[in-house]
């Protein structure tokens, strides 16, 4: 059984786990102008990137009550654009001809997305196993998923996983020019959707197998890829539906076990509608038990790479406080699935988290109570 | 409008322009139809390459398109873009 | 559980002039139409694809893509889609999975110098894991003339850094059913040193270039059946199989 021993986060809603569930639970949206920054200061000249995902682990490490990473662990980080506040500036000074090669060099070779891993390996002082990925907004599930699989096969016997994405000129613009932007807080599932929220924030989880006193169960994965499109979804779903059914066979679970759905809800059309009819058709309204399907975007943004690390520790404290959320800003939904009007107490056993990205990308994880 | 206005100067300029924004160099020019479709059943672009045209639109002749209803109208086909440009000169 | 690698292509850009006026290629970049003609040349049939996976390993990503954004909003303020979309480091797995109807698991991966190693342990580890019974491997990078004198001063010890990918194509026990030929060898392990250092004796291909390295001793070294891998700082990695 692999488990969740330690988590930590950092969000445009604040500080660490307890925080971000405590502003989803009193609906606090950390939206700003459509946007989820964040204001905390990096010492000297590290990257932003850096600094989060090292506030996110030292969180993490120390509920986990892990006090280094040992040569036989492992370390996978997601994000999509990784270093970016630190090489996308000089980049364009140097193709507009205002810097030279020599100047350009040092970012020019931080610029490869492993740069990120390798800067938290050298923080950690670890050289064992590590990796990158990048699949966009699936990228801190993929990481999760990845882990679970290493420690299954042996291959590590500790596992630090999750993801970093910040703001830069490339992914606000690029969002904007694709008319995904959302200039106020988002409404995942509403008929009068707007769009998405960027949003900057790292989620790091530790991964063991077979612990005494874990967080929470990594019950199973599944990813899958829709073979349709670059940037919009499949809109039947077809490719979410293969991941959560993945997950679930890899769980050994019936999809009358799962309790709660915690949406990838980006607030954009094409994601919505592509993921309600994935959902609504694998849990479809005949079913004897359908699960409730909350997305929490308007709260804390969407966070690209890092999403499916910070929504999964979300997940894990819904499952501590044994509490479903409801999606803040959904007033009337034009999607197929059981949406609560409320937070409320349940006794809370299993949670499915989705995510869909670009690339089509598509990645669920299945989390159980201890 | 008859089935290909390419002869029309501001309808061959848009063509152009189309061509080049999203990358449509490995067609015969000349057999392009303007009136068709800019989607799937004329063309066959997807909507980003609708969104790329907007911009390059935009910026070429300085037309601003307000919201996702005003595109959907106006880039229907090359010559609706067209039409679109001439009458906001 | 046995890994068996049943084919391996390498294409540089030379090799891909055939897609340069293609229409389904006309919004791909130099990674995605050198990824696209490596797997093109690799056996898939309808039956290998029911159970089949992607890694993509790439280092540096979608460089021009990303260039051509950022330079044309900041010299005119103009975001263009296209390059947003293709300019995302896992595009040409997206590109891939469209283009060859790939389903199954698809994800991109980096790890320096190990980018190749560390996406062949990733395919690897698909079908240990049961994900899918098929892999495409793939290292790919590719660069802009612009950057010719800034990576010269990274890779002093470099020869070319162009473009170039080789893809394999690996199977498991159960994809190997699949196949109506015979595998090149049986994996047997990919072993990344990162402790340990060693001389550095080869010039530098690029970052993701060790599964080219592979492809070309799968064919050519026969009685050779262990890849050693050294990197600029030294590390290295062993690649071992049978025939």
């Amino acid at each position: 059984m692999i488990s969740i021993t330690g988590m930590g986060c950092v969000t445009c809603v604040g500080t660490g786990p307890d925080v971000l569930f405590q502003q989803a639970l009193n609906e606090n949206s950390g939206i700003i102008d459509g946007l989820g920054k964040m204001d905390i200061q990096t010492p000297g000249d590290e990257s932003r990137a850096i600094h989060f995902s090292m506030m996110s682990i030292n969180q993490a490490m120390a509920q986990a009550g892990w006090t280094e990473l040992r040569p036989d662990d492992g370390l996978i980080v997601a994000t999509t654009t990784g270093l970016i506040d630190i090489w996308e500036n000089p980049l364009i000074e140097f193709l507009q001809t205002n810097i030279s090669s020599e100047e350009f060099a040092p970012f020019l070779k931080i610029q490869p997305l492993h740069s990120l891993t390798k800067k938290v390996a050298e923080h950690l002082e670890f050289k064992g196993r590590d990796m990158l990925i990048t699949t966009a907004c699936t990228a801190a599930t993929q990481a999760i998923a990845m882990g679970s699989h290493w420690l299954r096969q042996g291959l590590v016997k500790r596992c630090l996983v999750g993801g970093v994405d910040l703001l830069s000129k490339l992914t606000v613009n690029g969002f904007r020019s694709l008319q995904l932007l959302n200039p106020n807080p988002a409404t995942p599932f509403d008929v009068n959707r707007n769009g998405i929220n960027l949003a900057e924030g790292a989620g790091f989880l530790c991964l063991e197998s077979d612990v005494s006193r874990p967080l929470a169960h990594i019950l199973g994965s599944g990813t899958s890829s829709d073979a349709f499109h670059m940037t919009g979804p499949e809109p039947e779903g077809q490719g979410c539906f293969r991941a959560m059914s993945a997950a679930l066979r890899d769980a050994g679970l019936n999809t009358d076990q799962i309790d709660w759905i915690h949406a990838h809800g980006t607030g954009s059309r094409q994601n919505d509608s592509a993921e309600g009819a994935a959902i609504g058709k694998l849990f479809p309204q005949v079913a004897k038990r359908r699960p409730w399907v909350s997305s929490t975007k308007n709260i804390h943004g969407h966070t690209l790479g890092a999403s499916g690390a910070i929504e999964a520790i979300l997940c894990v404290k819904a499952l501590e406080n044994k509490t479903i959320l409801k999606t803040s800003g959904l007033k009337i939904s034009d999607v197929d699935v059981r949406h609560p009007d409320k937070h409320f107490s349940f006794d809370l056993k299993t949670v499915l988290k989705n995510t869909l990205g670009f690339g089509g990308n598509n990645a669920s994880l299945i989390l159980g109570a201890p | 409008m008859s089935e290909n206005n390419q002869g029309d100067p501001l309808v061959s300029e848009v063509l152009d322009l189309v061509i080049k924004s999203v990358h449509l160099q490995h067609m015969d020019r000349s057999k392009i139809r303007t009136d068709l479709p800019l989607t799937k059943d004329g063309l066959g672009l997807d909507s980003i390459d609708i969104l790329e045209i907007v911009v390059a639109v935009e910026h070429k002749f300085g037309v601003k398109i307000a919201n996702a209803e005003d595109g959907k109208k106006h880039f229907r086909s090359i010559e609706t873009i067209a039409e679109l440009v001439r009458s906001r000169r | 559980m046995k890994i068996f690698i049943m084919a391996a292509e390498t294409r540089r850009l030379e090799d891909t002039l055939e897609y340069q006026n293609n229409g389904q290629f006309r919004k791909a970049t130099t990674n995605m139409i050198l990824a696209a003609s490596a797997v093109s040349a690799l056996p898939l049939n309808e039956k290998v694809k029911s159970s089949l996976g992607l890694v993509v390993g790439s280092s540096y990503g979608e460089i021009k893509p990303t260039n051509d954004f950022l330079l044309t909003l900041a010299d005119s303020g103009l975001a263009r889609p296209f390059l947003f979309q293709s300019s995302l480091n896992n595009a040409t797995s997206g590109f891939l999975t469209m283009h060859f109807g790939i389903c199954g698991p698809s994800l991109t991966v980096s790890r320096g110098y190990f980018t190749g190693e560390n996406a062949l342990e990733a395919g690897v580890l698909l079908l240990q894991s049961g994900q899918a019974d098929c892999a495409v491997v793939l290292g790919v990078e590719s660069f802009v003339p612009e950057f010719d004198d800034v990576l010269k001063k990274i890779y002093p010890n470099g020869t070319s850094v162009v473009g170039g990918c080789t893809g394999l194509l690996i199977a498991n026990d159960e994809g190997l059913k699949l196949f109506d030929r015979h595998p090149i060898a049986k994996l047997k392990d990919v072993k990344i040193i990162t402790d340990g250092r060693k001389k550095f004796d080869r010039a530098t291909y690029h970052d993701s270039d060790g599964l080219e390295m592979l492809a070309k001793d799968l064919f050519t070294g026969e009685d050779s059946n262990l890849l050693q891998l050294i990197k600029p700082d030294g590390t290295y990695s062993e690649i071992s199989w049978t025939k």
